[in-house]
């Protein structure tokens, strides 16, 4: 399912970045990976070697991985060009390095990773690198957080998928609390059902699924919840519908690459597929 | 004896008890040592309004926008009780009950006494006694009284009505945050928000209480001649204690309504009187003037804390109401909810937000523009009155007009009445409050909060610790301004998980 990568690079990354990202895809059962740089200005001969040579020793890293890898370098609008490479080398999902900037300089500068997340089409792999676990990158516990809606039918099948393996499964809800204590009860009664449904269809592919339900906001609560329960892999599905507010300020799927302390898998909505 | 001691009892009787013993201690204090009181309340009321003045200001117009948004969203078609429930009360009953409890008494107080005080003294921009002034009087006058004490009331009643009539949960501010706090509401956060509200209408209505018995005591000395003494305040509440709390027995249903419906015939026949006797051309002009004046500065107004020229008089007059307004907030909203069952969050928002207002701006053109013409065309000297005695104003206007005998007891009797119907629903709503949410709250305990407010009122009245007490009200005003902004934040939670969910269910049914 997800066989095939596309790895945009700024080639500025330090080859344990890279290599650390690559052992991680190997739990997706990645066996391809395409890597791509954007250039946005015009470079002169000597540069475009130094460049070239550059994507070539990443490639080499990679290989010696036991990838098959290829290599693109691209004009233009950054996350447009990526967005559309991946379309045309029909890759299954984008890996890519998230830079996280400070308040000042996103708003000022924007951000790529934030801008691909809007705009793919595809399920994006965004890679988070800990210098202090770099040398035993693992990926033994994930967790899935659901909001029950059109989202499940897209993360089910990758979750199902024995390829993509983890030891330990958290699947997440965080909801509102209802309006009385009635209501509430009811409420948690039916996530308890719908926590159980979502356990049975993923149940084969890891040793050990565990559900979690919290009340509130979804953005801050699945970041946090993520930190206590110290998992490798966030796994999140993307709503295409956005509110006003989701529209100005970015959505949740963003605001959770943003602030979360591990990878995150995002799989978009169906209609953009 | 072992009932009254099991932890169950003692759980359920907590706010009681500890609001109780709370007010007692403050009254206590009240009594011993009224400057010690005075002191204190004055520093923690000065702090408040010259910190967080304009906090009020901000909230107050978000309430308001608050309750147009509502009004005008998908929401307004929700009914405060079951979707088939109608409205227990037809709507002259109603509007007279909001009427009554909101602020009838506070209108017969200030009617012609504000706008002559700040015709008298404007803010420092305005030179006094001019013009100028007397525009400002009237546009601040429809302003105080206008729509925003009522989105304030609107926005506690509504979340109230709401969550009991709707979600089924007690009447109790407390139960409005349960999408926010969840089961924390039945703890300690919970009981401190019920006692706060509980301290805050005991202080609001005895307060009240004694205020009006001397405006009631005062009017009384203007028709028969007598020197307004301390003694006579006493019977004056003695007199109002025994009629509230013999209303306050026969319940809601009765009671209250009755009054609260006699209270409006005879406001609209004194209004008619004044405005018919009256210059009614000039009234009319003033209203029609005072309205596109209100109109286009309101949301001027709204947020105009002058700081440069005329904070003092922002923060002594409008900052001083909008706290007053958010201190009486939990006892209006909690009587409002209670008569608004069956209504739609349209129609109660429209209803309550429109036709009082619309009353009250009549009535101050009405006696207020009264009171001008007497002040500028002849001569009348009824601003100085009031700079002296507030309590005087509208009796001061009824001199100059036949009649002012009877008018004067009709204003008399309109007090008395508002007062009744004001301390009734008050018992109420502590005995309410105080009894979980129970809408038939125990006969003792309205006995013991009538009581308890009443000896309150004539022991400051002797001491003079009453403006310490409705200083310590206020302070309670910036607590409940941040409760009130979780409240709002709290119902559009609730409305909208129910809006979801009724979109679901329909769903379903269609798949």
């Amino acid at each position: 399912m997800l066989t095939h990568v596309l790895i945009p690079l700024r080639l500025k990354e330090q080859d344990q970045k890279l290599l650390s990202m690559g052992n991680l895809l190997k739990y997706f059962g990645t066996q391809k990976a395409s890597l791509v740089h954007v250039r946005t200005q015009n470079t002169s001969g000597k540069e475009n070697q130094q460049l070239t040579e550059k994507i070539r020793s990443y490639a080499i890293h990679l290989r010696e991985l036991g990838f098959e890898v290829d290599m693109y370098f691209k004009h233009g609008h950054v996350a447009t060009e990526i967005v559309s490479m991946a379309a045309e080398l029909e890759v299954d999902f984008i890996g890519m390095f998230w830079e996280g900037k400070r308040f000042l300089r996103k708003a000022l500068l924007g951000n790529i990773e934030s801008d691909v997340i809007r705009m793919a089409d595809l399920p994006i792999f965004v890679y988070k690198h800990s210098f202090f676990l770099a040398k035993d990158q693992k990926m033994s516990q994930a967790m899935y957080a659901t909001n029950f809606q059109i989202t499940d039918s897209h993360v089910m099948p990758y979750l199902a998928d024995p390829d993509f393996s983890t030891q330990t499964l958290y699947i997440l809800h965080v909801g509102e609390r209802a309006p009385d204590p009635w209501a509430e009860a009811d409420r948690k009664q039916k996530i308890q059902q719908n926590l159980a449904r979502l356990k049975s269809e993923c149940e084969h592919a890891f040793y050990q699924i565990n559900t979690v339900d919290v009340v509130g906001r979804p953005g801050p609560k699945v970041v946090q919840m993520a930190k206590r329960y110290g998992v490798d892999l966030l796994i999140i599905g993307k709503c295409d519908e956005q509110s006003a507010f989701e529209q100005i300020m970015g959505s949740t799927a963003q605001l959770i690459a943003d602030k979360a302390p591990c990878s995150i898998f995002i799989v978009p909505g169906e209609h953009r597929r | 004896m072992k009932v009254l001691y099991s932890p169950a009892y003692l759980k359920k009787q907590i706010v009681f008890g500890i609001s109780l013993l709370i007010v007692l201690s403050l009254v206590g204090l009240g009594v011993v040592d009224p400057a010690m009181l005075d002191e204190y309340s004055s520093l923690v009321h000065e702090y408040i309004i010259e910190t967080y003045g304009w906090g009020y200001l901000i909230s107050t117009l978000i309430f308001l926008i608050f309750n147009i948004w509502l009004a005008m969203s998908k929401y307004g078609t929700i009914r405060l009780g079951n979707d088939n429930e109608k409205p227990q009360y037809s709507y002259f009953g109603w509007f007279s009950m909001l009427f009554a409890a909101g602020m009838g008494i506070g209108m017969i107080f200030w009617g012609v006494a504000e706008p002559m005080s700040h015709y008298l003294n404007p803010p420092e921009y305005l030179a006094s006694q001019s013009d100028a002034a007397a525009k400002f009087a009237m546009r601040y006058s429809f302003f105080h009284w206008g729509v925003h004490p009522w989105a304030v009331y609107i926005t506690m009643s509504l979340a109230i009505a709401y969550f009991s009539f709707r979600r089924g949960m007690p009447p109790l501010i407390s139960s409005c945050l349960y999408p926010l706090l969840g089961e924390k509401i039945y703890g300690v956060a919970g009981y401190c928000i019920d006692i706060l509200a509980v301290f805050a209408t005991v202080f609001g209505i005895v307060t009240s209480l004694g205020l009006g018995a001397m405006q009631i005591t005062t009017g009384l000395g203007e028709v028969f001649h007598f020197v307004p003494t301390f003694q006579a305040q006493v019977v004056v509440i003695a007199v109002v204690t025994v009629l509230f709390m013999i209303s306050s027995m026969t319940g809601l249903d009765k009671g209250i309504q009755i009054l609260s419906k006699t209270n409006i015939l005879l406001a609209i026949t004194l209004l008619g009187f004044m405005l018919l006797v009256g210059p009614t051309a000039y009234i009319f002009n003033v209203f029609t003037n005072t309205v596109a004046d209100y109109l286009s500065g309101l949301f001027n107004m709204s947020l105009s804390t002058n700081p440069f020229q005329g904070y003092a008089w922002t923060q002594s007059w409008t900052i001083f109401y909008w706290a007053w307004w958010i201190a009486w907030s939990p006892f209006v909203g909690l009587f409002v909810a209670s008569i608004s069952r069956g209504r739609t969050i349209r129609e109660f928002v429209l209803g309550a937000l429109l036709v009082p207002t619309l009353l009250t701006f009549l009535w101050f053109s009405v006696f207020g523009g009264s009171a001008f013409f007497l002040e500028l065309q002849e001569g009348a000297q009824i601003a100085k009155a009031v700079s002296e005695d507030v309590s005087v104003g509208m009796f001061r206007l009824f001199t100059h007009y036949p009649l002012s005998g009877v008018l004067t007891m009709i204003t008399v009797l309109l007090l008395g009445v508002f007062f009744v119907t004001s301390a009734d629903s008050a018992t109420f709503v502590l005995s309410m409050m105080t009894s979980q949410g129970s809408l038939y709250p125990p006969a003792g305990k309205k006995i013991i909060w009538g009581v308890t407010v009443s000896c309150t009122a004539v022991i400051l009245l002797y001491s003079g610790g009453l403006e310490a007490l409705q200083k310590m009200a206020i302070a309670a005003a910036l607590p409940f301004t941040v409760i009130m902004l979780l409240m709002c934040r709290s119902l559009v939670k609730g409305l909208r998980y129910e809006i979801k969910h009724r979109k679901a269910a329909e769903d379903n049914e269609q798949a």
